[in-house]
């Protein structure tokens, strides 16, 4: 017992509220650059991070952003095709790049004396990329195959494909990032150069650096190989994509019996505001920690009520999905085929409606909620171990967060208020936006929606 | 093109010349033909047990490992025994229950990370320097009085269950399963996903408590790296000696040899990709050529986008997202082992390919370019190995348990330096060869020619 009261204690002296020592500066052409000093590690981290998602792209060629990611390893006058790929990986560096809805990340890990080469790349091709049009239908076909390796060979893929479509009817989060084979299909050398031109420019990205450095080294370096790129004047401030119509009293659900399902999956979708929409990085932050309240861990709410008590589920989890749009907490269950989603949906709902009712009024739910604030705080220290975790949460600066919010993501915690998370619980008692069921062949459950939704 | 004429173009055309050849080389000039490494490991052995450590005072952070040699799941006597103990670790000890223990992990910011896999049994944990005291006292209590409570078993297990049963429905898991059938037979190293699942099914806190008993001094080894110094290892293993018995209780685990079949295996599947595991004999962890034997798994499909394979298979025709290789090198086991996914219309023809790669290899051993490129790629990579205490830690231990001396980190660059065209054209000859390969395709098609 005095193990626990010490840690009340310690938990709740974090000290220190920004992560890393950051230099945050922006050049004349627009470029925002991030600097974490990191001074342990011999090697050094950068990443350039594009302002623009698969998202942003027109609805006919949907994925286009991930295609060009491709595309972006094909070369440059100055440094052809395979180039890139072998000074990076001559250095003993490793490079990569991934594509989301809303931001295009190509990031690398390299000796400390390689941050110069590894830069010179990076603005080399921020504008000049230059690929013959012969490599377009080559990796239209490595595409291809990532999308089936994705998506038709996962068991779950084409029904995930349908519940996003459900959850976002109108939206382009409502297709994978990947896009559709007809969507791949209409890529060629025009679109993907037009894609380009639009969305790649000093004034489009963030650079994001970490490692053993100066500052005015670093200032001096970017200022040097990035300074003299042109600012594109297509990039507009806000990126507006077709929102979803809000109908009221709308209920979806989508159940699967299938083939290649051996547990039952259930999930529930809440709309959650974004960043963009409610300004106030708290906002968003309450739901994170609702959902890590409710299921986060093995030690959460839901989990210690459905899963360790009643036996309802073999697992659950809440996830909060952030993005530069408003997206959803999502509630997920699995079970066996033994057990029944209908009894365990029913019990989470009255979980919530007892919560809600009188639970999150009392003394123990407050003094839970400061410790999981505690407890999300100490863990953030854990993404300063090593330049190459370092960058990667910086990714969010495409989601309209700004780098000065990330780096004090311990103090945003800080003020979120016990009332914020209350209301956040309190819109999960309504109707969620969306219900998915997928179960194996035989398993017989009457999937009744009024059953499996309380109305507020 | 206005852009085309920014500063930065231009100050690279000019030192760098207008021959990219030229460009190119101005780039690697200064890089020597294998990189170095500075960090220094540093070592002491208390009460027989190997420490290795590498601190550094300018982090808050603090990373240790405990590994014990032959401890893995090859041991088990019912299966998924190993498993579920890496599991129960985490599930409180006696003066804390599952609950209470959870949340005192994460009020201290104490990270444990339990690890295995055929051969040893590792535990990790991360914290922050504050907090070591702690977590050294974690350490200790579970490895003494670990809980194990029947309701944490069962709720452990079904859920583990639940997720062997659904891996059956994935190509991935399902090929590597069958892969390790067909290769291994029934050596202790390859336990199938049913047998996985039979075995978890009756498992009881004494089959888990079994699984302890191979923890000893004798087979312990000690990892440390960030915010701590060797007087506190010291006392880590002085406490850890006197919970553990002298000697782990351990069985002998025969060698593993392939059996090589000569057909292709095929497994059945509604999808559209299938899924090409292979695997054949590879050389010996210490054996003089292995340095050799390494460059030539990279060169050949182990190094990702610049491998032969990647590139005839993914760069040049487009046939797949993904093709690589990797040397697996167990304590009695030892394989290299390839994966690549393609449409069913071009398995036969993806297969065809990887044999191709190595009779070409076979035949004319690989470039004077190739050799060099590998040589610095693989030399760098390993040096880029200790970017985070952990990082540094999981390496390091990894050094350990494969029976490398310390100074094998700074040896290693040298020993790919001294590798010869000729050395890689023999390992090549004799271990690439098409008639040492099993194939296992999962998906669509019934009949694939061998």
């Amino acid at each position: 017992m005095l193990w626990l009261l010490s840690a009340l204690i310690i938990g709740g002296n974090m000290t220190g509220t920004t992560l890393f020592t950051m230099v945050n500066f922006r050049l004349k052409n627009g470029l925002e650059v991030v600097f974490l000093k990191n001074k342990i590690s011999s090697a050094a981290s950068a990443g350039v991070l594009y302002k623009y998602g698969s998202a942003d792209d027109d609805p006919k060629t949907y994925g286009i952003a991930h295609f060009l990611e491709h595309m972006m390893f094909k070369g440059t006058k100055q440094y052809p095709k395979g180039q890139l790929d072998e000074i990076i990986m001559r250095m003993g560096g490793s490079h990569n790049a991934y594509t989301s809805w809303d931001k295009t990340f190509y990031y690398a890990t390299v000796p400390k004396d390689g941050l110069r080469t590894l830069l010179t790349l990076e603005a080399d091709r921020m504008l000049n990329l230059s690929f013959d049009d012969a490599e377009v239908e080559p990796e239209k076909g490595a595409v291809k195959e990532e999308e089936n390796m994705h998506i038709k060979n996962h068991p779950f893929g084409e029904t995930i494909k349908i519940w996003l479509r459900t959850l976002f009817p109108v939206h382009p989060y409502g297709v994978e990032i990947i896009g559709y084979p007809e969507h791949i299909e209409a890529y060629d050398a025009q679109n993907t150069r037009a894609a380009y031109q639009q969305w790649y420019a000093p004034n489009n990205a963030v650079l994001i650096i970490s490692g053993d450095f100066e500052e005015a080294f670093i200032r001096a370096l970017v200022e040097e190989l990035f300074g003299g790129l042109a600012a594109s004047p297509h990039i507009t401030e806000k990126r507006v994509r077709h929102q979803d119509p809000k109908i009221e009293g709308l209920s979806r659900m989508v159940v699967q019996e299938n083939q290649r399902a051996s547990m039952v999956f259930c999930e529930m979708a809440y709309p959650s505001p974004s960043i963009q929409e409610v300004t106030d990085p708290s906002i968003v932050m309450a739901c994170s920690i609702a959902a890590f309240l409710l299921g986060g861990n093995d030690v959460s709410l839901l989990y210690k009520d459905l899963v360790r008590d009643k036996k309802l589920a073999t697992n659950t989890s809440v996830s909060h999905q952030t993005g530069l749009d408003a997206r959803h907490i999502s509630v997920d269950f699995e079970l066996t085929p033994a057990m029944d989603v209908q009894a365990c949906v029913a019990a989470y709902k009255s979980f919530m409606q007892d919560l809600v009712g009188h639970g999150m009024q009392q003394e123990w739910f407050k003094t839970r909620f400061e410790e999981v604030k505690n407890q999300l705080k100490g863990q953030m220290v854990f993404a300063t171990d090593g330049t190459a975790g370092a960058i990667r949460i910086f990714d969010r600066c495409a989601e309209g967060y700004t780098a000065a919010q990330t780096n004090t993501m311990i103090g945003v915690i800080d003020m979120v208020t016990l009332d914020q998370v209350q209301d956040v619980l309190r819109q999960l008692t309504a109707k969620p936006a969306g219900t998915l069921v997928i179960h194996p062949p035989g398993y017989h459950n009457n999937f009744d929606i009024s059953a499996t939704t309380s109305s507020k | 093109m206005k852009r085309y004429l920014s500063t930065v173009f231009l100050i690279v055309l000019i030192i760098g010349g207008f021959v990219v050849y030229q460009t190119h080389k101005n780039h690697f000039k200064d890089l020597p033909r294998v990189a170095q490494i500075d960090i220094k490991v540093q070592t002491r052995v208390v009460q027989n047990v190997p420490i290795w450590y590498v601190p550094n005072q300018d982090t808050d952070l603090v990373c240790f490992k405990i590994s014990f040699k032959g401890a893995g799941a090859a041991q088990d006597l019912t299966p998924g025994a190993t498993k579920m103990l890496a599991s129960m670790l985490n599930e409180g000890t006696d003066d804390m229950d599952s609950e209470t223990f959870q949340n005192f992990l994460l009020n201290h910011q104490i990270q444990l990370m339990p690890d295995y896999d055929a051969d040893n049994f590792g535990i990790t944990i991360r914290t922050v320097k504050s907090q070591l005291p702690d977590a050294l006292e974690v350490m200790i209590k579970i490895l003494s009085t670990l809980k194990l409570a029947d309701a944490d078993l069962d709720r452990n297990r079904d859920d583990m269950i639940v997720s062997l049963e659904q891996s059956k429905h994935d190509p991935f898991s399902l090929s590597a399963d069958a892969l390790k059938r067909l290769a291994y037979k029934k050596h202790p190293y390859f336990v199938s996903i049913d047998e996985q699942i039979s075995g978890l099914k009756v498992l009881t806190s004494h089959d888990v408590r079994v699984v302890l008993k191979r923890f000893g001094q004798n087979n312990l080894l000690v990892t440390c790296a960030g915010n701590i110094d060797a007087p506190t290892m010291t006392n880590l293993v002085n406490a850890l000696t006197m919970i553990l018995p002298k000697e782990a209780d351990l069985k002998p685990i025969p060698m593993a040899e392939l059996d090589y079949q000569k057909s292709i295996h095929q497994i059945s599947m509604p999808i559209p990709q299938s899924v090409i595991r292979f695997t054949m004999p590879a050389i010996l962890l210490h054996d003089p050529d292995y340095y050799a034997y390494e460059l030539l798994e990279g060169i050949f499909g182990g190094t990702a986008m610049k491998s032969r394979l990647f590139q005839d298979i993914r760069e040049k025709r487009g046939l797949a997202y993904y093709a690589q290789t990797n040397a697996v090198n167990m304590e009695r086991l030892d394989a290299l082992q390839g994966s690549t996914g393609v449409a069913t219309e071009n398995e036969k023809a993806v297969v065809q390919l990887i044999k191709d790669n190595m009779a070409l290899i076979q035949k004319e051993g690989v470039t004077a370019e190739e050799l060099a490129f590998e040589k610095q790629h693989t030399s760098g990579t390993f040096a880029l190995n200790f970017d985070s205490i952990r990082e540094t830690v999981h390496t390091l231990a990894h050094l350990q348990l494969d029976g490398f001396p310390p100074t094998y980190v700074n040896d290693y660059a040298k020993h790919l330096d001294a590798v010869t065209l000729d050395q890689i054209k023999k390992v090549a000859q004799k271990y690439l060869s098409a008639d040492k390969l099993i194939i296992v395709i999962t998906g669509k098609s019934h009949v694939v020619a061998a």
